[in-house]
């Protein structure tokens, strides 16, 4: 038995010895020429200092990973993987970017076939100096055209992977929500709408939260496309009636606006107003306030009319002054027409120190999320020069947004499957060079591949909203309140500017 | 005293519910109704796992996958039945003897009807288990020496978990139940312990609501019927949640008639408990039968076997039992044209909704996207495709059957991107994880054998290449977009005729008929004929002349024949109805005289 014992022994030894033969040592691996396949992209891109665990999956047939993560001072983290999926321990990863902010953080990624060890080429992660705001903003919806069902308003903790609801319609009768908004990424004033059923545009200002109803029998539509003002006392919101037709070949659609003009609704006197200039016969949309609040940006473009191709329809940037204290509107003042920027230009967002304008260039129309052409644009306000960003792709990218200290740049891409809205980031610097953008990470890293949900309209945000939600569904629920219209608007608007022509409503 | 009928009874009925279900109400169409699929996926669990309740609906969902199996599924579903049968004969705690053993059969009965209801949620069943599974552990936990206060910690426990996994409705179902079992227990301290049952079912869903999920009070406290479902609780289903308390109520009522047992001897006979065994059985085979709605089962099973393209069976099907349903007369249709008689048969079937049945999306429903998009696909119309593809998965995000579509679809478009996203979420449904590796074989980036490479290349083969704006409400414009890229695309031809004829427009039928020589008929197909013989004769009536064509003779004798009955009738169409029916039914002249929607003004209501 003793005998028996020994031979068991010895053999469980050998079978040890042998397999750990087989695995070879890591540091005999042949070097390969080329940087590893990653899913998502992280090779060479920057990241903010306060970002979540870049989790990748290494797309290369092998069994076994190893991969280091070397700091400056020659640390490392180091993860062992079987299967390919790098997912790196929270509390390490934050230790490394504290350690290497503003340093870049090398990259060796091993792996070992049958044979032997590989080390593909290094790549490195640089850690930008700059935070990015700590939350995100978006929706998450199914791709559709005319039907929804589910859908939520959602608030990512960029440091983390935690994400929870800011509003689902699992609550409000299955109803559309859309267009959340901040002012100037401050979450204690957010405000998004609701549509269908419990229709309004709630509004959350410190502890008082309120539901309107923007459409009054002067307008044309309920506000749409929202921007609060820097002073958080008014929102401006473009009016639109909306319409879309779809493509038989290749393309899938076209929206576009039969008519739209913009109006600014004072939360404290629960008034709309407009200026004529604002509100004239043309197409003015995609409002968005200067960050000193003295001039709204917005998009222009002439009046609907069958002579013109939807492929024609281009909209120039524009910008109107106005006066918080008194409401005074100046007069218009073209920025930056669509001939000079070779395309049709939406979705203004100035940064938050004032320097640049982020704008998506299309070749036609406004709804650039289903135009493949669609490349977001840096206008710099100092020098009036306007340049295609590096980071743009082949597919559609387009919805952004700035962080507070104006040294990031959230944008919905195409690029991943040609099919579904994710949110990427671009750092961009005082000269407004931006770099290679990563996607939001995820704790799977193989999260995008299987998720069919659009993130639509990435709003970053310095934190997250705090609401007492039972009230928040209640008040989402309750009857929105109307809002008058400013009785002191001239002629214009009081006459109608701002109702759509009836041929155009049919 | 042990029963010893109840096992061979049980496993009787057992057996009756499994062949009701297997054979009559039959798994697969109720899977085909609601299109449930589970994922393993993190992000599906999780969705389920943000609000009280939710975990009862992932577990349904769970065994809601396995009817896809009609045989599994059955099975499955009577292993549930079993075991909700096994708690039940816990749940009575005063047994009634012969009296009430057969009360443990009465959810079996209630649940077997419920599940004959092709839109009934499955969440209610897991949850009634659950209450079940809850009420035993809260009896054991009473019945227990423990003190009374971890006896209330435990309590507390049993209490949390059952909320969170049915959430609020069934959870006062469930407390309403505890509270009857201790009052009817008669121990002593009940006012103390009804009370603090009381207590927990007030502070649990106000924690929940404020602190800790995203959903209101009201949901938080009554939250009843899963959301998103369109499934509409009656008077069954109530019942169903209320057995158990209903249950126990019995239990003390048997305790009554225990105690004069010697009184009602009958009631304690073999011959009683047959006649409640026997009672039962039939309730069980009348409730379930009677239950399935034919119309809506017809309506599923002709659905289902153009889903499995089994045009044959579906033609045999629409044939025995006529329909005038709008996606009857859809599926009919396609059926026709996958077996190559749609220009000859056409009005063989019910074609009482014109055009609205031959295309579904110029009146939106839910139940029209999925066959829209195969229409589409069968078309090589792969921008529609993949429109009502998509339109139909926000509608029912995790149908399995919509995600292969849209795979198919995606592939045939060359969108491999898009493909291979629906794929990797197709192989999170362990259901589909084979159908999922299937599609993963045709992405080009793997050199393995393509079960759908055919069909793929065929539909890739027909995708139009001139772009156009899609005609919605006048499909037409679009076929004639498609012939225009694809002159030899035999489908978009036979239903642009198919249109023209049900559109009752003979002239754009006679402008474009001629489009189809190419596709070789060996004559002229004869529900043409039909149409061109009728706008000859028209125009022969308004003195003009239509180019001489060659009719088969019997097409000839035919539309004599009609018109010498239309005139034996003075021309008076009412009255001559009834003949021309029986003899010309299946005429496209009878169909322009009585039943097309433009002569009879038949209007489409969508909710």
């Amino acid at each position: 038995m003793k005998r028996m014992k020994s031979i068991f022994f010895i053999a469980l030894v050998a079978v040890f010895i042998v397999s750990c033969s087989n695995t070879g040592d890591i540091d005999d691996y042949v070097q390969k020429e080329n940087a590893p396949s990653l899913y998502p992209d992280y090779t060479n891109v920057t990241i903010p200092p306060n970002i979540a665990p870049l989790n990748f999956f290494v797309e290369e047939n092998a069994d076994r990973f190893t991969v280091n993560f070397i700091s400056h001072d020659g640390k490392k983290i180091v993860i062992n993987s079987t299967d390919g999926v790098v997912d790196i321990p929270v509390k390490k990863w934050r230790k490394l970017l504290q350690k290497n902010t503003g340093k870049d953080v090398i990259v060796e990624v091993f792996a070992k076939d049958d044979q032997s060890w590989h080390k593909f080429s290094t790549f490195t992660i640089h850690i930008s100096n700059d935070s990015i705001d700590s939350h995100l903003a978006y929706r998450l919806i199914n791709v559709g055209y005319i039907l929804w069902k589910k859908m939520g308003l959602y608030m990512r903790d960029l440091t983390s992977f935690s994400e929870k609801p800011l509003m689902v319609n699992r609550n409000t009768d299955g109803n559309c929500m859309n267009c959340h908004s901040f002012c100037m990424g401050n979450p204690g004033q957010t405000m998004f709408h609701m549509r269908a059923k419990h229709a309004g545009t709630l509004i959350i200002a410190g502890d008082s939260m309120k539901k309107i109803n923007t459409k009054t029998p002067y307008t044309m539509s309920a506000g749409v496309y929202p921007s609060w003002h820097p002073g958080g006392k008014h929102i401006a919101y473009s009016i639109d009636i909306v319409n879309q037709w779809f493509h038989g070949v290749d393309k899938r659609n076209e929206v576009y606006d039969k008519a739209s003009d913009i109006i600014v609704y004072n939360i404290e006197t629960n008034t709309v107003t407009t200026s004529p200039d604002i509100s004239t016969k043309n197409r003015e949309t995609l409002p968005c306030w200067s960050p000193d609040g003295k001039y709204l940006y917005y998009c222009s473009t002439a009046p609907m009319n069958d002579s013109i191709g939807w492929l024609e329809v281009r909209y120039d940037l524009l910008r109107i002054a106005f006066n918080a204290e008194t409401s005074e509107w100046g007069k218009p003042d073209t920025v930056l027409t669509s001939e000079e920027a070779g395309g049709s230009i939406t979705f203004p967002r100035v940064s938050p120190n004032g320097k640049f304008i982020a704008f998506t260039r299309g070749s036609h129309g406004y709804f650039t999320i289903y135009n493949k052409t669609s490349d977001i644009f840096l206008l710099n306000l100092e020098t009036g020069n306007f340049e295609k960003c590096t980071f743009n792709s082949d597919d559609v990218d387009s919805f952004h947004s700035w962080s507070q200290n104006s040294r990031w740049l959230v944008f919905s891409s195409k690029r991943i499957d040609g099919l579904c809205t994710r949110p990427f980031f671009t750092h961009i610097d005082e000269n407004g060079h931006s770099t290679k953008p990563f996607v939001m990470p995820q704790k799977d890293p193989l999260f995008y591949k299987g998720f069919k949900n659009n993130y639509n309209v990435p709003e970053l945000a310095i934190g997250p909203v705090n609401v007492n939600r039972p009230a928040l569904l209640q008040k989402a629920r309750d009857k929105a309140s109307p809002v008058m219209f400013d009785p002191n608007v001239d002629v214009n608007a009081l006459s109608g500017a701002t109702r759509i022509e009836e041929r155009l409503l049919h | 005293m042990k029963n010893k009928w109840l096992h061979p009874t049980g496993f009787f009925l057992g057996m009756i519910t499994f062949l009701l279900l297997f054979l009559w109400v039959r798994p697969e169409l109720i899977f085909h109704a609601q299109q449930l699929g589970f994922s393993t996926s993190e992000t599906f669990f999780s969705e389920y796992a943000a609000y009280p309740g939710g975990m009862a609906e992932y577990i349904s969902l769970f065994l809601f996958q396995f009817l896809y199996y009609p045989f599994w599924g059955a099975l499955i579903y009577t292993g549930l039945v079993a075991l909700m049968i096994l708690f039940v004969k816990n749940t009575l705690f005063v047994r009634g003897g012969k009296f009430g053993v057969v009360l443990q059969f009465l959810p079996l009965v209630i649940i077997a009807v419920l599940l004959s209801d092709y839109s009934f949620h499955h969440y209610f069943f897991v949850a009634v288990i659950f209450l079940f599974a809850g009420f035993w552990a809260f009896k054991k936990v009473f019945r227990s020496q423990l003190t009374t206060l971890i006896r209330f910690f435990f309590i507390l426990v049993i209490y949390t978990i059952e909320y969170y996994l049915v959430g609020g409705f069934a959870l006062l179902v469930f407390t309403v139940s505890s509270m009857l079992y201790l009052i009817l227990a008669k121990r002593p301290g009940i006012l103390l312990n009804v009370a603090f049952l009381a207590v927990l079912n007030i502070i649990i869903p106000i924690v929940s609501a404020r602190w800790l999920f995203f959903i209101s009070y009201h949901d938080a406290f009554f939250k009843l019927v899963p959301y998103f479902s369109k499934y509409e609780p009656g008077f069954m289903l109530h019942a169903f949640l209320l057995t158990l308390p209903f249950l126990i109520l019995i239990s003390k009522l048997l305790s009554f008639y225990r105690n004069g047992e010697n009184k009602w001897r009958f009631l304690n006979s073999v011959y009683f408990q047959a006649i409640q065994y026997i009672v039962i059985v039939i309730v069980l085979i009348a409730g379930v039968l009677l239950e399935v709605d034919r119309d809506e089962k017809q309506k599923l099973t002709i659905d289902y076997l153009a889903h499995n393209r089994q045009w044959g069976k579906l033609l045999e099907l629409a044939g025995e039992n006529t329909s005038t349903d709008r996606l009857i007369q859809f599926q009919t249709t396609r059926a026709l044209y996958h077996t190559g008689q749609l220009p000859e048969k056409m009005f063989d079937f019910p074609q009482e909704w014109g055009i609205d049945g031959l295309f579904l999306t110029r009146y939106f429903a839910d139940e029209v996207l999925l066959p829209s998009t195969e229409l589409f696909f069968d078309l090589g119309y792969l921008n529609e495709a993949i429109h009502y593809g998509n339109e139909a998965m926000s509608q029912n995000e995790n149908s399995p059957q919509v995600t292969q579509q849209l795979i198919l679809a995606n592939l045939a478009a060359g969108n491999e991107a898009s493909a291979k996203m629906y794929i990797t979420e197709l192989k999170t449904y362990p259901v589909f994880r084979n159908k999922a590796c299937e599609y993963e074989n045709c992405l080009s980036e793997n050199n393995d054998e393509c079960a759908y490479e055919q069909i793929i290349k065929e539909k890739a083969a027909l995708k139009p290449y001139t772009d156009f704006i899609v005609n919605r409400m006048a499909p037409q414009s679009d076929l004639l977009n498609l012939l225009r890229d694809h002159p030899d695309n035999q489908m978009a031809y036979e239903y642009l005729m198919a249109f023209y004829l049900l559109n009752n427009d003979l002239a754009s039928f006679v402008k474009y008929y001629s489009l189809g020589k190419q596709f070789g008929y060996p004559s002229i197909p004869t529900l043409y004929q039909q149409a061109l013989i009728m706008y000859a004769y028209e125009l022969n009536r308004q003195g003009k002349t239509f180019a001489r064509l060659n009719y088969d003779e019997a097409v000839v004798d035919d539309f004599t024949e009609y018109l010498s009955v239309l005139k034996s009738y003075g021309g008076n169409r009412p009255d001559a109805q009834a003949e021309l029916q029986k003899k010309f039914g299946n005429t496209y002249w009878y169909y322009i005289h009585y039943v097309s929607p433009i002569t009879t003004n038949r209007k489409i209501v969508v909710e």
